[in-house]
């Protein structure tokens, strides 16, 4: 067995950007405390350093 | 290279009920094409076959597979010596960093403390030093008492627990055999994890969708117990039996979860909602960690109490046997269940998609939702959701919800 692979998705069909923030710094935009959405743009970050990528995990167990 | 006779007659059996992924998908030639795998990283112990709750919506025993009634109720230590050992041999293979073990029923806790205990201490000596693992139990909370707890903590058991909002929906569905509800219980058992000598074991809550419940009524008992982590599941379901839908209604699903999206997007420091953050993660150009949302490959496998090799046990709701892989965790490796057509299916991404839903601008981020919601008998699970309505609706005003936020914060900064 070789090692993990994650399907290429190179060449998908777009899904429009929400917001052009390409300007702006995350840290300015996400600074505003324990919100849902810093939240998730720090999950977000942390996954792009995953050793293992992103798997989905079993759904009837929540950890 | 051959296929064992065992995994023949299964996967002749599947090609009947479902061309795709086991007459259609070509896995040899997915291969060829440089496409691997993604090894194990949850495996499922079914350590008990039996419940001690009758739930009325419950797809190990009240839908399509009926499989429990011929197996044993307790998993022997021989099966689960082997699925120990067998994690091991995987996670040294592939050098895995981590891997998760979910005990699983059934009830779990049925098993007992004491061999759960030991389970435990097993799983953590054999697996390699270099490789983490979080042992985890989804439990009805019943027999949840402080001794149990104690023993959990012991072990480093992490627990979650399932428990459907307020006490009347939660005991109009989670019933005892004799009819009697299992709320009062499970409210004792969430009071006991969530003191501070507790918290560390305590992994989160399960719902299930309920349209006919008032939503944030649900939402803040939920919130009450104070979990860290909640997440909504939608009922099983498929295009040969589709969700219970109130007449004249499109999307209930989505109108209910998108009630209780909006009052926890508004709260200061919400408790992680997994759906919704998922959604969110999704739309902001990442991965998802759930079945439910997204394109991320499944990298779970289930051991049951017999030692079978099988997939994940939602598929119990579509067609009997749909679990099935042929292959025996004392006798097979679970490499091999890798090469299941079934397994295979689930970590392909858009590969596994119809031509439908590649054409909707949406499908990155529902991934065609949870793939048992996707079978449709004489087909197989090539299709979209039959929750596709509800899917795109919730999706959309996440999207609404989040656009506007960030629009809000480019705003401010300038």
């Amino acid at each position: 067995m070789d090692s993990a692979t994650t399907p290429a998705t190179v060449g998908d069909p777009g899904w429009a950007p929400l917001v052009d923030v390409s300007h702006r710094s995350m840290t300015e935009l996400v600074a505003d405390g324990d919100t849902v959405l810093a939240r998730c743009v720090d999950r977000l970050v942390r996954s792009l350093d995953d050793p293992d990528g992103v798997i989905s995990a079993f759904q009837n167990y929540v950890s | 290279m051959s296929i064992p006779i065992a995994v023949e007659t299964v996967r002749a059996a599947q090609r009947r009920v479902a061309p795709w992924p086991y007459l259609e998908l070509d896995v040899h030639q997915l291969r060829v094409a440089g496409w691997r795998p993604t090894p194990v990283h949850d495996l499922v112990l079914k350590v008990h076959q039996r419940c001690n709750l009758a739930c009325s919506y419950c797809y190990v025993y009240t839908q399509a597979d009926q499989s429990w009634r011929h197996r044993p109720a307790v998993m022997s230590e021989e099966v689960w010596r082997a699925a120990v050992a067998s994690l091991g041999r995987h996670a040294r293979r592939h050098r895995l960093a981590s891997v998760r073990v979910i005990l699983h029923g059934g009830e779990p806790l049925l098993y007992g403390a004491s061999r759960l205990g030991e389970l435990a201490t097993e799983l953590r000596t054999s697996l390699p030093a270099e490789c983490a693992v979080e042992i985890g139990l989804q439990t009805n909370g019943v027999l949840l008492d402080a001794t149990m707890v104690q023993q959990l903590r012991q072990h480093q058991i992490m627990v979650g627990v399932s428990v459907d909002g307020i006490a009347a929906d939660h005991d109009r569905h989670r019933v005892t055999p004799s009819g009697r509800g299992s709320f009062t219980a499970v409210r004792n058992a969430l009071d006991l994890l969530r003191q501070p000598e507790n918290r560390a074991i305590y992994a989160g809550v399960l719902c299930t969708v309920s349209t006919d419940t008032d939503p944030i009524a649900c939402y803040e008992q939920l919130v009450a117990f104070d979990p860290p982590v909640i997440d909504f599941l939608l009922p099983h379901a498929n295009w040969e039996r589709p969700p219970w839908r109130p007449a004249g209604s499109v999307a209930p699903y989505s109108d209910w979860l998108i009630r209780i999206f909006d009052r926890w997007y508004d709260t200061a420091s919400p408790i992680h909602v997994r759906l919704f953050e998922d959604i969110i993660i999704l739309l902001l150009g990442g991965d998802s960690r759930s079945e439910q949302v997204g394109l991320s490959p499944s990298a779970v496998v289930v051991v049951e109490s017999d030692g079978a090799i099988e997939q994940v046990d939602a598929l119990k709701s579509t067609y009997a046997g749909a679990c099935a892989t042929g292959l025996d965790i004392r006798r097979d490796e679970l490499d091999d269940a890798l090469d299941d057509p079934g397994i295979v299916a689930r970590q392909i991404g858009r590969a596994a998609l119809p031509e439908q839903c590649l054409a909707c601008p949406i499908h990155q981020v529902c991934g065609a939702g949870h793939y048992v919601h996707r079978y449709r008998p004489g087909a197989g699970f090539r299709n979209r959701s039959v929750y596709c309505a509800d899917l795109q609706h919730l999706i959309t005003h996440v999207r609404r919800r989040i656009a506007a936020d960030i629009q809000e914060r480019v705003a401010r900064a300038s």
